[in-house]
């Protein structure tokens, strides 16, 4: 009995050992790993191209950024114009109006960064990352919501 | 050679006492209620004795260790892709948060 039960207890510990180390070799090395990694490892990208793609992305920071804070603003004054009056007014169909504006050129121009950066990648590459952009893209809300207020 | 009278005398005085085997009683007691068990608590108890006396054995104890360790891997392998798979979507939504403005501001206390 102690005898099965020594097997017992170092096949437990064989198989908990084997799981162990064999899990923090597979995950521990890209633990570190940022968004910019991730794209490389996931789009087969070499050093020049990721180059060229964070230069890419640091030019359009700034479009992305004053989208952002425009979307933010209009947000904001929406929120306040409803939450002031309890009747509706034309100034609350422009503010709405602003904000699904912005929101069409926040899609516009993140599309347009992204057809940039696919250029950079293989063919392959590029097709599937686009894929994940426009799926991305229609799952928000629709801007062609804007043409149809007005 | 069959009548042979001194073979014949020393074949009278012959009287072999074999020694029985170790645990025969208890071996023969066993093969009759082995028989007389149902198949189904038979099987249980085969094994049961297989488990108990066979697998301490070097050959089974060391086959039941390379299985666990076995195991062992193929659970880490689920396990590190299931990390894996979930570390890509995390990473994939971060590096879509940094280029969408609507999730940006998503972000931002105001917007809540």
């Amino acid at each position: 009995m102690k005898k099965l039960l020594l097997v017992l207890a170092a096949a437990l510990l064989a198989g908990g050992l084997a799981c162990a180390l064999y899990y923090r070799h597979s995950v521990a090395p890209v633990q570190a790993e940022d968004e910019m990694h991730w794209l490389s490892r996931e789009f087969r990208l070499t050093d020049a191209q990721i180059a060229e793609i964070q230069r890419l992305d640091r030019a359009y920071r700034p479009v992305c950024d004053g989208h952002c804070q425009d979307y933010l603003e209009a947000h904001e004054r929406l929120t306040a114009l409803l939450a002031q009056s309890p009747k509706w007014t034309p100034e609350m169909a422009q503010t709405m109006e602003r904000l699904y504006r912005v929101e069409m050129e926040c899609h516009r121009d993140m599309l347009k960064h992204a057809y940039e950066v696919s250029t950079l990648m293989a063919p392959e590459e590029a097709r599937r990352y686009l894929a994940m952009i426009e799926s991305r893209v229609m799952l928000a809300p629709p801007g062609e919501m804007v043409q149809n207020t007005r | 050679m069959n009548d042979d009278p001194a073979l014949r005398s020393l074949l009278r005085t012959w009287h072999p006492e074999p020694t029985p085997q170790p645990r025969f009683q208890e071996a023969v007691w066993d093969r009759i209620a082995l028989a007389s068990e149902s198949r189904p608590s038979r099987l249980l108890r085969l094994a049961r004795d297989w488990f108990l006396i066979s697998l301490p054995r070097p050959a089974y104890a060391s086959v039941l260790i390379l299985a666990c360790v076995l195991g062992g891997v193929a659970v880490a392998q689920k396990a590190a892709a299931k990390t894996e798979a979930a570390r890509a979507t995390t990473l994939r939504e971060r590096y879509l948060a940094s280029i969408d403005p609507i999730t940006m501001a998503g972000r931002d206390p105001r917007y809540r």
